[in-house]
């Protein structure tokens, strides 16, 4: 079995990682497609922005609240079968929007179903294919996913503007569906649940040393039971606090409004959907970039260093808007590098402290609170745009809620036995941190 | 130190111009700003110019951009209705809202405006159509001291002078630690360095309380009912002062996170904790007069200075004081008061130069010095400034085991001092 492992061949770990970057990429960049949509929308059905805002609204929400019973359900039910029946699912709903003539339909279709199917696949599945598959580069793998998912999301915008500008939204939706279609048999073929299913052991690990057992409770309840756990740990608030704030200043926030936002500084919506797009880019080198970092430094030290710099980057966002395109342009730059950089870190984190056997659970929730800070920002900003006339007030609170971000994470696990590099300490049984 | 202040005084003094009203149409004929041109015979003031057509629109033009609030220029008839059409048209230096005045009478015009340094400035005046009446709403004029209300100069000063001394005892520990302990290898008593985080909490404590209270300070000035205003405060927050605002927030908070690591014993974090102790003193040279003065540069690398040795100075003196008493100590007292006390001349040399420098900039012509609000609370702190560099050389004759008493009193008076720079920094220097 170690020959099989690694003799000069390649790990079968990295095929299901490739799989899991398209599966990531896809169902980000469907999951991101209404917001695209809202202006031919509105123009065809007569619906308002608000209508079709909701409908985002409760697709980022579900998306985030479903991931802990996504997890569940992987340890359950295994992980092909899961992402399977959720490309299915998004595959089929996609293609009905297509067809929708109320709004309620849009609702059930956008937010409703695609939102929970998107969510089942999301930065969750990134983090378990990681723990079960890997041991050594773990962090490189999360940084992989989660940029993919990321990425996703924001990547696909231009390419999706100019499908709904030449050929209709339906267009965009059918080709959604579509891809989401190709992706089934790839998954079915080549995903695999563990690696003992292909005979292996996980990516250097040494033999013996990896036991993970499969969760056998009931896939609704294991979810609360983890959740009730996580919350009578301190760390797990900081974490969960820190990634809400995390999720405000980038999907919520920036995700959101920074297109309007340029625009209102006199920016052209297709170079404000481009400056996203490129922050979909830096993306990719910053979280890939924080994936090697969290496999060789002190995690806390590392999110500290990036909540800190994304705090003072937005404190100096309304100086960029104002001033010239270039210096929105190094912005651009600065905040892709560290949109989703925090995940890497967090993930290692969570599974440092609470175990590789609840770390999907638990991250799961981890991962809502960032999507409840997303949802929570992009209304809020929004309320506050109609009341103040800018988003100066906006981009200033979250500024400082991530350097308040960043004093949180400096304090996680001070009282655990994980200290200094936290990294390379992984506590043996998932233990309540009664500090 | 009075050599250097008349050095800089006989020196040229640099065109120098704060946000005020430069001219307005209809003009307002109460201040001398308004227009050179002469009163008609029987022309009250108060009433302004006489117009037979009602004007389209009012107009005022400042001496510098400045931003509006929510109701930063309202017109209010002779009935009392106010009677503003549309928004307010905002070109950078030149503000004006159409309105309907087509009934005749007196209209007044009150205006609130936020300077590009963050300060608010009020201010009203009169224009009668047809004929003149009596003023609609007089009463509303409230008492105005330095062009804002006094409610407002009174938070404001409170605001600064918590933001001043939460500066000192933030940073000053942190320096004092630097130039005072380690040279003297007295850094590494565990009941020292608590004293000393404990100093440092309470001067972020200081600076996160200082800021709603500038808040406050902020929406008061414009007028003291609003001091509660929300639509007053988010639009307050959304001009330069909610920048300011936010980076101090920012910086406190900062602050905070680099405790943490420095308590881990991260020597980075203090070195960059002490950067930032520079960088904040920057930022709030944006929300004081350095912005407005003659060369920018000099201004802000004045005013900057001025704050990091202000914040040395009362930050060490509590500092020393805190570890006075400590044990391990007390066979150090000569030494410690040795090393501190060429740390504070330092600091008091340069606290004089820059505030030299500072007056110059600020001060139109050396009358000013005597004739204006701002003038004489120079005076006032020139004064106070020579006491307490009195009362330390007095300090310097006591026996070492006396001091601890005197230095208290220091501190008294240095808080004093402290207190007329917010003074200084909330009024507005003269024009």
């Amino acid at each position: 079995m170690v020959k099989k492992q690694w003799q000069g061949r390649f790990h079968y770990g990295w095929i299901v990682v490739g799989i899991t970057f398209l599966t990531l990429i896809i169902t980000a960049g469907i999951r991101s497609t209404p917001s695209v949509l809202i202006v031919p929308l509105e123009k065809e059905f007569g619906w308002s922005r608000a209508t079709i805002s909701l409908a985002v609204s409760i697709n980022l929400f579900l998306y985030g609240l479903i991931g802990p019973f996504a997890a569940a359900f992987m340890e359950r039910f295994g992980i092909r079968r899961v992402m399977l029946v959720a490309l299915s699912i998004v595959c089929v709903a996609v293609f009905l929007t297509s067809l929708m003539r109320e709004s309620w339909q849009l609702y059930l279709l956008w937010g409703v179903i695609v939102g929970s199917a998107t969510g089942a696949t999301a930065t969750v599945l990134s983090a378990i294919i990681a723990n079960r598959w890997f041991v050594k580069r773990r962090g490189l793998v999360v940084g992989i996913l989660t940029a993919s998912n990321a990425t996703g999301q924001l990547a696909f915008l231009p390419l999706l503007a100019i499908l709904v500008t030449n050929f209709g939204w339906r267009a965009a939706s059918l080709l959604m569906s579509a891809v989401a279609l190709v992706l089934v048999p790839l998954v079915w073929l080549l995903m695999r649940n563990n690696p003992r299913d292909v005979g292996l052991l996980p990516y250097g690990a040494e033999p013996g040393s990896e036991n993970l057992k499969p969760i056998t409770g009931n896939p609704f309840i294991a979810p609360l039971k983890g959740l009730a756990r996580g919350m009578r740990s301190r760390d797990f608030w900081w974490l969960a606090g820190s990634f809400f704030i995390c999720g405000a200043t980038t999907n919520g926030l920036i995700g959101t409004h920074l297109i309007p936002a340029a625009m209102d500084h006199g920016i052209t919506e297709v170079t404000a959907a481009g400056l996203l797009a490129t922050i979909g880019i830096f993306d990719i080198f910053g979280t890939l970039s924080s994936g090697w970092l969290s496999d060789r430094f002190d995690n806390r030290r590392l999110l500290c260093w990036y909540y800190s710099l994304r705090g003072i980057s937005l404190l100096f966002l309304p100086y960029a808007l104002g001033t010239s395109f270039l210096s929105l342009a190094l912005f651009v730059v600065f905040y892709g590098l560290d949109w989703v950089a925090t995940v890497p870190p967090t993930v290692r984190l969570a599974a440092d402290i609470f175990g590789k056997q609840n770390v999907g659970i638990i991250f799961g929730w981890i991962l809502a609170a960032h999507q409840l800070g997303a949802a929570f920002a992009a209304y809020g900003a929004g309320q506050l745009y109609t009341w103040l006339g800018s988003y100066q007030v906006s981009f200033m609170t979250a500024g400082v809620l991530c350097l308040v971000a960043a004093g949180m994470v400096i304090r996680i696990g001070r009282s655990s036995p994980s200290k200094g590099k936290t990294a390379r300490i992984p506590l043996p049984e998932p233990q309540p941190q009664a500090s | 130190m009075v050599a250097m202040l008349g050095l800089v005084w006989l020196w040229p003094r640099p065109a120098f111009a704060h946000a005020g009203l430069v001219r307005s149409e209809p003009p307002d004929l109460c201040t001398a700003l308004a227009s050179p041109r002469v009163l008609p015979p029987a022309t009250n003031c108060n009433q302004g110019s006489l117009v037979a057509e009602p004007p389209p629109a009012v107009h005022l033009w400042f001496s510098e951009p400045v931003q509006t609030v929510r109701h930063s220029l309202t017109v209010i008839a002779p009935s009392g209705q106010q009677v503003e059409l549309g928004a307010i048209q905002n070109d950078g230096s030149e503000l004006s809202i159409a309105v309907n005045a087509a009934e005749e009478g007196t209209y007044q015009v009150n205006w609130q405006v936020i300077s590009e340094d963050t300060h608010p400035v009020v201010g009203h005046f009169a224009f009668s159509v047809g004929h003149t009446s009596a003023v609609a709403q007089a009463s509303n004029f409230a008492p105005q001291i330095g062009a804002v209300s006094a409610l407002g100069l009174v938070l404001q000063v409170a605001g600064r002078w918590l933001h001043f001394l939460g500066y000192a005892l933030a940073f000053g520990p942190l320096i004092f630690n630097v130039a005072v302990l380690r040279p003297l290898l007295l850094a590494q008593f565990e009941t020292v360095r608590a004293k000393m985080w404990r100093l440092c909490n309470l001067g972020i404590l200081l600076l996160l309380l200082s800021e709603p209270l500038a808040l406050l300070g902020q929406t008061s000035s414009l007028g003291p009912a609003q001091l509660l205003d929300l639509d007053t405060a988010g639009d307050i927050l959304s001009s330069s002062f909610g920048r300011v605002l936010a980076q101090r927030l920012g910086a406190a908070v900062l602050l905070w996170v680099l405790l943490g690591s420095i308590r881990q014993g991260s020597a980075w974090a203090n070195k960059i904790a002490l950067g930032l102790g520079l960088v904040l003193a920057i930022v709030d040279g944006q929300a004081s007069h350095a912005v407005s003065s003659g060369p920018l540069i000099v201004g802000l690398a004045a005013n900057t200075i001025h704050l990091v040795a202000m914040g040395i100075w009362v930050g060490g003196l509590l500092a020393l004081l805190t570890i006075w008493p400590v044990t391990a100590l007390v066979n150090h007292h000569l030494e410690l008061t040795q090393r501190f006390g060429r740390v504070a001349a330092v600091c008091l040399l340069w606290l004089i130069a820059t505030g030299s420098i500072m007056s110059w900039l600020h001060l139109g012509q050396t009358s000013d010095l005597f004739n204006t609000d701002y003038g004489k609370t120079i005076l006032v702190k020139l004064v106070a400034v020579l006491g307490a560099v009195g009362l330390a050389g007095y300090i310097l004759l006591k026996p070492t085991s006396k001091r601890p008493y005197w230095w208290r009193v220091e501190i008294m008076a240095l808080l004093l001092i402290i207190g007329l720079a917010a003074l200084l920094v909330s009024l507005p220097p003269p024009a």
